[in-house]
């Protein structure tokens, strides 16, 4: 890779037992990602109810944030974008930013998609007289318009349940649509397009799209197709299948995921960037995230409840207010700005700790006390079943 | 609590310095004093938007729901909500909801809540001053009056709150913190009669208030800003002549700018910030000129709609020199996509600004007491909002039961 690639890895150490490893992903040359890394994601360009400069004050530190690129070309649109120069100003956000591709989003919001070789089919969320079409091509484009750092290309999204020849198409499809997203991307020498893994839960599948993925000139990959209903059996299996047939010296982003038990057996099983919606929008609900799991706040038990939400939380709201006062504004626009700004401490604190762990070598000590914690009693048989699979025996 | 007021200069309004709170002894105060009313800012985001030292209005209707919590917490409301360096002034009811009118039963005050109505007896109130331990707090009251509101409607109203006066009183030789501090409340509606019945009332127990509070012109919310200035004026007028000189004057509400202004050479002392919020909840941005030194006026208007789709590629702030956070960083073209999302930023971004902004006219107030200029200022405010509707009814935010 050259110097002045838009998008450099380095793995900078490695566990010896699991297949963690911490990394620092260097974007345009000047903004670190350090790895394994969660991104928060803000759909709309913005985080709910979160100043920019609370993401980057020194506690939280978030280098990475993902924008939804259906949402964003609704609006503003593409020519608003276009006119500021792109999402990283419109928003004040001068740190790393990554774009879906938008084809998720329609098949799971809009009722009518259709996804055909030309790409994604669907009415006007606004105008239902009026078919419109997203393909590669567009995607790409409007992507490019945005201009995150990272952008993703069109799959042929699949229900995760589905089987039969459907999901041998779409993988088949979605490695048809990489080479038309390389070939839309005009801006190719400051965004780089990750291709994502298909195939559903059959690993003969996953084997040839991965196959033919790394084969394309790029600067990471992504797995796709996941979290979305699978066994949890299944899901760890195909995510360590996938992580084993991508290259080593290129980032692995699972896409989707963001429990925090997800978390932790997955970068141990390889994987690099994480997102998810959940640590924000359980937050909008007035829920917080802990080590045990999740306190729902709108709890009368919390009414006098003076501590904070976790004693040892290093993030602003811990640090003032204590679960009885956000008890009292449950309802309030300042909930959820208290609740988000945890969660998404909780979740850049846990992926900051797992790097700690494996750049001391310590990765698998620390699973097994964050899990010990999480199940005092019994463990999900999946978790030791994965995580026997790189050699931690809980 | 000292309350210093500097020697009366020939022109109009007073300047004073409010220092030697209890709780915050380092703290002081300058006057015309800007309130803080209960906004939606954590103590983080008001830290990065430089909202240090700043004073805040709490109201009992909206903290209520804290009391069991702070029975426990012992350390009083300012540190519970996360600002315990910041001087407390506690009130009855929010000033940015207008009241909902309800049956007055006898000695309690019907206050609502998002979850309804409840009845507020004295003792109630005191039990929350009690554990919330505010630096100041106006004493419960009936204010229910307004301009055109029935005589009989304002002899009740007083009646019913000299009651609750002397109730306060007897409640707070009970309280063992002794540094929440009593601020009277005056009521009369619009009558002089009333009005010099209160004062009389409350004089009898002058040496336990520090300060008044003239209340009863309006019902809180859109009611305040649509007030009749020449009755206003004359009403208080009237009330701060049979007060003593010295004490802290406070009036709540939602006044127009150049209402402030006629308030404030009056001799109020202390306002709140429920107008900067009304306008927040409205969408827009406060864009009025304070400035004498440079009055160009601005075409747009003393406030902005930041709805306005002209707005949707407008990449500049809402105000050029504005220094605060939001138009340091953000562009009217974003706050005008995050109101039309409904993204909980846009009215944030709005909130930095406007109080911001308020906060700063409130500077250029006692700046022009100072140098004698408050006539001109109010000239430059007037022109703005002359001939200008501007709507100010927010939707309702309280649920009504019964």
């Amino acid at each position: 890779m050259t110097g002045n690639s838009p998008l450099t890895f380095q793995v900078l150490s490695k566990c010896s037992k699991t297949k963690a490893r911490r990394g620092l992903m260097m974007l345009r040359q000047t903004k670190p990602v350090e790895t394994p890394v969660f991104m928060p994601v803000g759909t709309q360009g913005t985080l709910k109810g979160v100043l920019v400069n609370q993401l980057k004050m020194d506690n939280m530190n978030c280098q990475i944030m993902l924008g939804n690129t259906y949402h964003l070309g609704m609006r503003p649109g593409p020519e608003i974008l276009k006119k500021i120069g792109g999402l990283h100003k419109f928003m004040a956000w001068d740190r790393a930013l990554l774009t879906d591709s938008g084809g998720f989003q329609m098949v799971s919001l809009l009722q009518l998609a259709e996804i055909t070789e030309q790409g994604v089919k669907f009415q006007s969320p606004f105008d239902t007289s009026t078919e419109c079409m997203l393909t590669p091509e567009e995607s790409i484009k409007l992507q490019n318009v945005i201009g995150a750092d990272i952008i993703m290309q069109l799959d042929d999204v699949v229900k995760t349940t589905t089987t039969g020849p459907r999901v041998e198409e779409a993988m088949h499809r979605t490695i048809r649509w990489i080479d038309r997203c390389l070939e839309a991307n005009e801006r190719n020498d400051d965004q780089s397009i990750f291709p994502i893994v298909q195939g559903g839960l059959q690993p003969e599948l996953r084997k040839q799209c991965a196959e033919a993925l790394t084969k394309r000139d790029v600067r990471g990959f992504a797995v796709g197709g996941l979290s979305g209903g699978e066994s949890k059996d299944d899901f760890w299996k195909i995510v360590s299948l996938s992580t084993d047939l991508l290259p080593n010296d290129k980032p692995r982003y699972l896409m989707g995921v963001g429990f925090a038990s997800d978390l932790i057996v997955c970068v141990a099983l390889g994987i690099d960037m994480f997102d998810c919606v959940f640590p924000t929008r359980t937050a909008r609900f007035g829920c917080a995230l802990v080590r045990s799991g999740q306190l729902n706040l709108r709890k009368q038990t919390y009414e006098c409840d003076l501590t904070p939400i976790d004693e040892k939380c290093g993030c602003s709201t811990c640090k003032t207010y204590t679960k009885a006062y956000i008890h009292a504004v449950i309802n309030e626009p300042i909930m959820c700005s208290l609740l988000t700004i945890h969660n998404v401490y909780f979740q850049l604190q846990l992926m900051r700790d797992m790097r700690d762990a494996i750049e001391s070598d310590k990765f698998p000590e620390f699973v097994k006390t964050y899990m010990n914690e999480l199940y005092p009693e019994e463990k999900p048989k999946w978790i030791v079943d994965a995580l026997k699979s790189v050699n931690v025996d809980l | 609590m000292k309350f210093v007021i500097e020697p009366a200069k020939k022109c109009a309004g007073r300047l004073g310095l409010l220092t030697g709170i209890d709780r915050i002894p380092d703290k002081s105060y300058k006057t015309p004093l800007l309130l803080f009313t209960e906004q939606n800012l954590s103590r983080e985001v008001l830290e990065i938007s430089g909202f240090q030292n700043i004073a805040v209005l709490l109201s009992f209707d909206c903290s209520v729901q804290m009391t069991n919590a702070l029975k426990l917490y012992k350390k009083g409301i300012s540190e519970f909500i996360g600002l315990k360096e910041c001087l407390t002034f506690v009130t009855i009811k929010n000033p940015c909801y207008p009241c909902l009118t309800g049956h007055h039963e006898k000695g309690s005050l019907p206050v609502y809540k998002k979850s309804g109505k409840i009845n507020v007896t004295s003792e109630d109130y005191m039990t929350f001053i009690k554990e919330s331990m505010p630096d100041f707090f106006v004493t419960l009251a009936d204010g229910d009056t307004w301009h055109d509101c029935s005589k009989k409607r304002i002899i009740k109203s007083n009646e019913r709150s000299n009651e609750m006066l002397d109730e306060c009183i007897k409640h707070q030789q009970g309280i063992k913190v002794k540094w929440s501090k009593m601020i009277g409340t005056v009521e009369g509606g619009y009558s002089e009669h009333e009005r010099r019945k209160s004062v009389d009332h409350i004089k009898q127990h002058d040496e336990k208030i520090i300060g008044y509070f003239i209340d009863g012109l309006h019902r809180n919310g859109h009611d305040a800003v649509s007030l009749d200035s020449i009755k206003v004026n004359e009403i208080v007028k009237y009330t701060l002549s049979i007060l003593p000189h010295d004490k802290i004057k406070i009036m709540l509400g939602a006044f127009l700018p150049n209402q402030v202004l006629e308030l404030v050479s009056i001799g109020i002392d202390v306002f709140d910030s429920s107008f900067a919020i009304l306008v927040s909840k409205m969408n827009r941005a406060l864009t009025f000129n304070f400035n004498l030194q440079n009055p160009a006026l601005l075409d747009s208007g003393p406030e902005i709609d930041l709805t306005d789709s002209k707005y949707k590629d407008d990449f500049s702030p809402f105000v050029e020199s504005c220094q605060c956070l939001t138009c340091k960083q953000h562009t009217k073209a974003y706050t005008n996509h995050l109101l039309n999302t409904k993204e909980l930023l846009g009215p944030m971004l709005l909130t930095i600004h406007n109080l911001h902004h308020y906060k700063m006219y409130f500077e250029a107030i006692r700046e022009c007491i100072k140098n004698d200029e408050l006539s001109d200022l109010k000239e430059m405010i007037d022109v703005q909002y002359k001939n200008k509707t501007f709507s100010y009814e927010v939707q309702k935010n309280v649920a009504q039961t019964n």
